[in-house]
């Protein structure tokens, strides 16, 4: 009973950090790629202003749509990003839910906030929103290899070095892959960090990977019936994902704590930890999302499938390869 | 919106898709329907004319000089191409003689205007790609020509410096330094900006090989300007036919093989000729200001109401030429005896290019629309003066009408 | 791949941004307190962007000088100048008026002239400020 409360509570607690933190994370990029591009940009609260004005906006409904599905869209994204978010460590607090899921879960789970942007997409019933919605799925499918060369590096690394349960986040986090190998092998970690850094883009539908939603193009894609309540909850979607990709990267690559490093006392040390870990996260996402979206050009729907598929799959099986021959010298 | 394609939709993908008349990829209204196969762009046609305003009727109610003006109006960014060519067609019938100074006065202002227009495009081609850090990097510098123009004109848009048989404001020494320091200014980030459209790969990989305008198409089409010099058609109305001060330089028309060896005629190759006209408006400017004639009368005739008579005097035709930033535009004129003019026909350069847009956009992608659209920069409210002549109500004009029409057009012109 | 706008960017970082800023950083409470304390050197306000010299901004009009030629009338493109026959003086639309400098260039006595104001919104079209007689 104490433990189903607790997951409740926590929950409830994740999800509102999830959002504010998100919605937080989104200003400062908006601050920062205004200062690369010469502008003063918006004040930090700005995504927080726009929420509040978007909910008081009125939510149409297109005459041509299915409306529960198209009602129901906005709320899966949200959903399923805070879902994601209960299966990441936070600082050095563990993963609420880590018992009940392993890295396949995540990755099995990071496709659900874009489908349901694609159901959102054709239940709108706009020609723009059914190419944005095509040309998301294309873009899923495509990342999908990469990501699950990484999920299948890490865990065939972690059981050859005899960790147990290889898929479990928590032994992922406990051992670090830098740790584990060598210099080739090193090469091989680097190379898939790289991997998991440009499908981050893709997964946030960000220039230059943003094909479904390309405002030059189909002026907003699957999202271009959107407006109103349903439009908000979208963009709180996109700050949480933003946070659980980033996580992501953090929980993989860079598990460390600054506990870890220096001794505290219990409440400073997850005070400390948990800031620590606001600014990999920050430091991600401004490599992942800002930098990548501000300097590059809109790439067409060929390019992201064969980018994906063909350069970074291969990138990410080279970097398996690396891991492999690793371990044989090792 | 979405259309089945009629009696073959069963069997066929294809589905009808519009773009415009408002769409975030036009900055001016112009409808696009496209019959697309996935992503795939099957056929395309377009409908212009939604800016029409009816200049060139409220042109013949006003007089000569007051039409000038008007004329300026036509477009917001050729200002100076418009009101240039209009003086220059009334300043051959009335046969009025501008003074040199004036020459060099409407050349510098004009290639200011090139460099001012050739940034802006570059700017929104940027943004229609995704690349909205290039598109803030190059209006940054597009915001210092407009400082530069208006500290010669004393507005920053629709620069009222053009006077038929001259101009009303002369460009002073002391005003030199600045202009230098700016063409300084400009250069120095030609070489920036000229490094990040044509090295960056992600520009290149979009717009190499991306919306093809063959030269015998550009030929066959009449494209002109910068669409057309893309495709390998050597012309340029600065070097066929020079007119104010370009007979005194030496003025060659810009094509890619200059740059890099071989002509595509695509999207990419219009980016080179584009960047690198703004390098030729910058050396053209600083030899203009170096050697400008001195000090002297920049106007034929001072005093306008004296202007106008001599107009009401003049009788006849004529037709001015300008090379504006898009291409050739060109004023038909005909005075009778009169204040106003009485026939005016402006023919602006996007009207010319309008027609490649259809083999450039056949077989390309919708990611490629936006930019191909903005490859030839097109000048909606430049093309749209005319008003459609529906008189028994039909909305499509057979050549034979067509044929019919322009005949009788040209008879009321011939004989009034 | 080649991306130079990667450096750019990253260069870009700790410059100053070029954007013209706004007087103040907020909307004050009370403009009239706020220039007040601008002026006792309580708050900082940024200047405007300098008008160059000869700017063609709004309209002068010296009533008193003015005979009624009616010159600048007949050339005004825009139709911004009006004629009042019983007075033999003009009204000058500033609503209407395109900058152009022609009557200012034309009139005889010099009684039109241009100013370096630029700001000429008004809610009103027919208000004091947007007719000058």
């Amino acid at each position: 009973m104490g433990n189903v409360l607790l997951i409740l509570f926590g929950t409830l607690a994740v999800a509102a950090f999830g959002i504010i933190t998100g919605l937080v994370f989104l200003g400062v990029d908006r601050i920062l790629v205004a200062r690369m591009q010469a502008r003063i940009g918006p004040p930090w609260q700005q995504p927080f202003f726009d929420f509040f004005k978007l909910m008081s906006k009125e939510n149409v409904i297109p005459r041509n749509s299915i409306p529960w599905l198209f009602n129901l869209a906005p709320l899966l994204a949200l959903a399923s990003s805070i879902v994601l978010l209960l299966y990441l460590p936070i600082g050095s607090f563990p993963a609420l839910l880590a018992a009940h899921g392993d890295l396949i879960l995540i990755v099995y789970l990071l496709i659900v906030p874009a489908l349901a942007m694609v159901v959102g997409g054709f239940a709108s019933s706009s020609p723009y929103a059914t190419i944005g919605a095509q040309r998301e799925m294309v873009t899923m499918i495509s990342y999908e290899l990469p990501l699950a060369t990484i999920a299948v590096a890490y865990a065939w690394k972690l059981g050859q070095a005899g960790v147990a349960h290889p898929f479990a986040l928590s032994s992922i986090t406990a051992n670090p892959i830098w740790g584990l190998v060598g210099p080739v092998g090193l090469a091989g970690a680097v190379l898939l960090l790289l991997v998991l850094i440009v499908v981050t883009p893709g997964e946030l539908s960000r220039i230059p990977f943003d094909t479904p939603e390309a405002e030059t193009e189909l002026a907003g894609g699957l999202l271009v019936e959107y407006s109103g309540r349903n439009f908000a909850l979208f963009y709180l979607a996109l700050g949480v994902k933003s946070i659980v990709m980033a996580a992501l990267v953090v929980a993989l690559f860079f598990p460390w704590n600054v506990s870890d490093f220096i001794a505290l006392p219990t409440v400073a040390a997850r005070i400390a930890d948990l800031a620590f870990w606001l600014l990999k996260i920050e430091v991600v996402i401004f490599f992942a999302a800002s930098l990548i979206r501000i300097s590059l050009a809109r790439l067409r729907i060929n390019h992201v499938v064969s980018l994906y598929w063909k350069y970074l799959g291969a990138v990410g099986f080279l970097a398996l390869a690396l891991l492999m021959i690793d371990g044989m010298i090792a | 919106m979405i259309a089945s394609t009629g009696k073959d939709s069963a069997i066929t993908s294809a589905y009808m898709a519009q773009i415009g008349p408002s769409h975030p990829a036009l900055k001016e209204p112009v409808m696009f329907t496209f019959e697309l196969d996935g992503e795939r762009v099957v056929s395309a046609d377009f409908a212009p004319g939604m800016a029409h305003r009816g200049v060139e009727w409220a042109g013949t109610r006003r007089n000569a000089i007051q039409t000038l003006y008007l004329a300026e109006r036509i477009c917001g960014i050729c200002g100076i191409t418009h009101s240039v060519s209009y003086a220059r067609a009334i300043e051959q019938i009335a046969g009025i003689e501008v003074p040199a100074r004036a020459h060099y006065i409407r050349s510098i202002v004009g290639e200011l205007e090139r460099i001012h227009s050739h940034l802006l495009w570059a700017g929104v081609a940027a943004h229609e790609l995704g690349f909205d850090s290039l598109f803030f990097l190059t209006w940054k510098v597009r915001e210092r020509v407009m400082d530069v123009l208006e500290y010669l004109c004393g507005n920053r848009v629709h620069y009222g410096i053009m006077q038929i048989g001259g101009a009303n404001r002369d460009i002073t020494p002391d005003q030199y330094p600045t202009v230098l320091e700016a063409l300084d200014y400009f250069e120095q980030h030609f070489g920036q900006l000229a490094k990040l459209f044509l090295e960056d790969d992600s520009i290149r990989i979009r717009c190499r090989d991306c919306g093809v305008l063959t030269k015998q198409e550009a030929l066959e089409l009449c494209a002109v300007g910068p669409t057309a010099r893309a495709s390998g058609v050597a012309k340029d109305v600065r070097q066929d036919h020079p007119y104010a001060a370009y007979a005194d330089v030496e003025v060659k028309a810009i094509t890619p093989d200059q740059f890099t060896g071989e002509v595509h005629g695509d999207v990419f190759d219009r980016i080179i000729v584009r960047l690198y006209e703004v390098k030729q408006s910058i050396d053209l400017t600083r030899i203009f200001i170096e050697n400008m004639p001195p000090a002297g009368p920049i106007l034929a005739e001072e005093k306008m109401p004296k202007l106008l008579a001599l107009i009401r005097k003049a009788e006849g035709e004529a037709i001015g030429r300008h090379e504006a930033p898009r291409g050739e535009v060109l004023h038909y004129l005909k005075l009778n005896k009169n204040v106003q003019p009485e026939v005016w026909k402006v023919r602006a350069p996007s009207y010319n290019n309008y027609m490649p847009w259809i083999p450039m956009l056949e077989g390309e992608q919708i990611a490629d629309i936006p930019i191909i659209v903005a490859s030839i920069d097109p000048c909606i409210s430049c093309c749209d003066r005319v008003a459609f002549v529906r008189g028994d109500r039909k909305d499509i004009v057979t050549k034979e009408d067509l044929h019919r029409m322009s005949v009788a057009k040209q008879r009321k012109i011939q004989h009034g | 791949m080649k991306l130079p706008m990667i450096p750019e960017l990253l260069k870009q970082l700790k410059k100053k941004p070029v954007t013209n800023a706004f007087p103040a950083k907020h909307l004050p409470k009370s403009l009239v307190e706020y220039l007040e304390d601008v002026e006792a050197g309580r708050a900082q306000i940024n200047a405007p962007v300098p008008i160059p010299p000869n700017f063609k901004g709004k309209l002068k009009y010296t009533r008193a000088t003015c005979t009624g030629c009616g010159i600048c009338v007949r050339f005004c493109p825009a139709h911004a100048l009006e004629m009042i026959r019983s007075e033999r003086k003009i009204r000058v639309m500033i609503g209407q008026c395109i900058g152009c400098e022609l009557c200012t260039t034309t009139c005889p006595e010099g009684s039109l002239s241009k100013s370096d104001e630029f700001l000429c919104a008004d809610t009103d079209r027919y208000s004091c400020d947007w007719v000058l007689k």
